[in-house]
């Protein structure tokens, strides 16, 4: 082979490199959740309160990684895949939360408290809970900057998971409140590794904006 | 002109500017990370100490360069180079040269005994407390790593796990500090503490608190997507208490925490759990 057709086979292999990285740094970069911005609401007593519905599935089912753990929640009656949410500042966030995914266990059991909710507390299929026995988690919902930590019962390890297209078998109901304090932006992310496949069940959805970690704008009331 | 008169004008120049920066170093400009505990004055001596040293060669350098600089533009003729001269002078060389090692081992020893400070107790805590036993009862803190919280164990009361960080002051503290997952650095900013979290290791640090203060705990070591918001500041930074504001907190986190400790795993140097899935 002759030197020049060497050159050209290195060169281009070498120039076939930056671009496909080039790609996946620009693809990586361009992905940006649309941030759902939870409504308002003031009670009777004229605080101001927000309902925010989530939902955690074992698999996204659609996307660039479908077989992904993530968490989706629900704007103008249809669920979305995006963990940038946007809430009132100083008012009071109900959470919702369906979780379809399976008991997954705690790295820290200390996580199995429920920390930073009004009362301190969760309440699972209606049940109030404090303490979770820390192999039942699928998840956490846990904003390390508010002091929140919830730990998210999962659905039993003998049931296959399910996803909001396809769901075939039970879920899990929770819900719980907090209080969001000033303006700012804070991350959420799940304590849990639940990244199957991932070293550690530490990568993929865990590392990736849009799966299972995300921000909270916490922005004045206008 | 002679010789020594181009050393003498200014070396006099560069001194008086050394000895003005020095003193604003000293007492305008207030180095961190402070004086909360002994290894943050022993930091903030150090800083100083290399603040004053760096401004006093960085004036003596500019002073001279700038010196000869203009003298150079005054000449009327050029001087004949003579560069032999400078190589073949003894005195200049090993004023150079022995300046130079003087500056650098001073810089290595104090760095030697800045890192032996956190590691021992004995020099950590101040020679009245030290003659006192304050090093033979520690209060064991552990410090959990794990992405992207720290956590911290009282193993002497319960080993009760908070996420806030609260330690009391006048007494020795021991931290014990671990992770879960990858490795992070356990950097306590006014103590002046930092120490790796490596799963698996359990890395040792001492230090004395001398007064209460807000401590900003911040994860020192790059270790994934949220590395950045790996910290305790504002309304959960930790804590440095009276000794009495301690002891309340302790029956409040005993009552608050206590009641968890039956689900977290019997206290112990390293930790790694297998996660029931994976």
């Amino acid at each position: 082979m002759s030197s020049a057709r060497k050159l050209t086979i290195v060169g281009g292999a070498a120039l076939f490199s930056v671009i496909a990285l080039g790609l996946y740094v620009f693809v990586w970069l361009a992905y940006n959740p649309e941030t759902i911005k939870a409504a308002p609401q003031v009670n009777s007593s004229g605080q101001v309160t927000t309902n925010l519905e989530l939902a955690t599935v074992g698999a996204i089912d659609f996307g660039t990684h479908p077989s992904w753990v993530a968490y989706l929640v629900r704007h103008d009656g249809k669920w979305v895949s995006s963990t940038v949410w946007q809430v009132p500042a100083h008012s009071v966030v109900h959470v919702t939360l369906l979780e379809y995914d399976t008991q997954t266990g705690l790295r820290n059991p200390f996580m199995g408290m429920v920390r930073g909710t009004v009362g301190g507390v969760e309440y699972v299929n209606g049940q109030a809970v404090r303490f979770m026995n820390p192999n039942l988690p699928a998840h956490t919902f846990s904003i390390p900057e508010l002091g929140l930590s919830v730990p998210l019962q999962g659905i039993s390890q003998s049931t296959y998971p399910g996803s909001i297209a396809n769901p075939h078998n039970t879920h899990v109901t929770i819900t719980f409140s907090f209080h969001t304090g000033g303006p700012q932006t804070v991350h959420w992310q799940c304590f849990v590794p639940c990244a199957a496949g991932y070293l550690f069940g530490q990568g993929g959805p865990m590392q990736t904006v849009g799966y299972m970690d995300g921000y909270l704008k916490i922005v004045a009331a206008k | 002109m002679s010789t020594k008169r181009h050393l003498i004008i200014p070396g006099i120049i560069s001194a008086i500017l050394a000895v003005i920066g020095d003193f604003l170093v000293v007492l305008v400009l207030h180095l961190p990370p402070g004086n909360a505990t002994t290894a943050a004055i022993d930091d903030t001596f150090t800083g100083q100490v290399f603040a004053i040293i760096s401004w006093s060669v960085g004036a003596a350098v500019v002073t001279f360069a700038v010196y000869f600089i203009v003298l150079s533009a005054r000449a009327t003729e050029a001087p004949a180079p003579n560069p032999g001269y400078l190589r073949s002078h003894l005195g200049l060389q090993t004023a150079w040269i022995g300046s130079s090692v003087v500056l650098v081992m001073f810089a290595a020893g104090l760095g030697v005994v800045a890192l032996e400070g956190q590691t021992s107790p004995n020099l950590v805590v101040p020679a009245k407390a030290l003659a006192a036993g304050a090093a033979r009862d520690p209060l064991i803190i552990q410090v959990i790593g794990q992405q992207w919280q720290f956590t911290y164990r009282y193993p002497q009361y319960g080993g009760f796990e908070t996420s806030q960080l609260r330690l009391p002051t006048g007494r020795l503290i021991q931290f014990d500090v671990t992770s879960l997952d990858v490795s992070h650095s356990f950097s306590a900013y006014q103590l002046a503490v930092k120490i790796d979290a490596i799963s698996g290791i359990n890395n040792v640090g001492y230090v004395y608190v001398l007064k209460p203060t807000a401590i900003d705990v911040r994860c020192g070591e790059l270790c994934g997507l949220w590395h950045g918001y790996m910290t305790d500041v504002g309304a959960q930074a930790g804590q440095a208490l009276t000794p009495s504001q301690f002891s309340s907190w302790l029956s409040y986190a005993e009552s608050t925490y206590g009641p968890g400790e039956s689900s977290l795993p019997k206290f112990a140097l390293t930790y790694f759990p297998t996660p029931l899935t994976y």
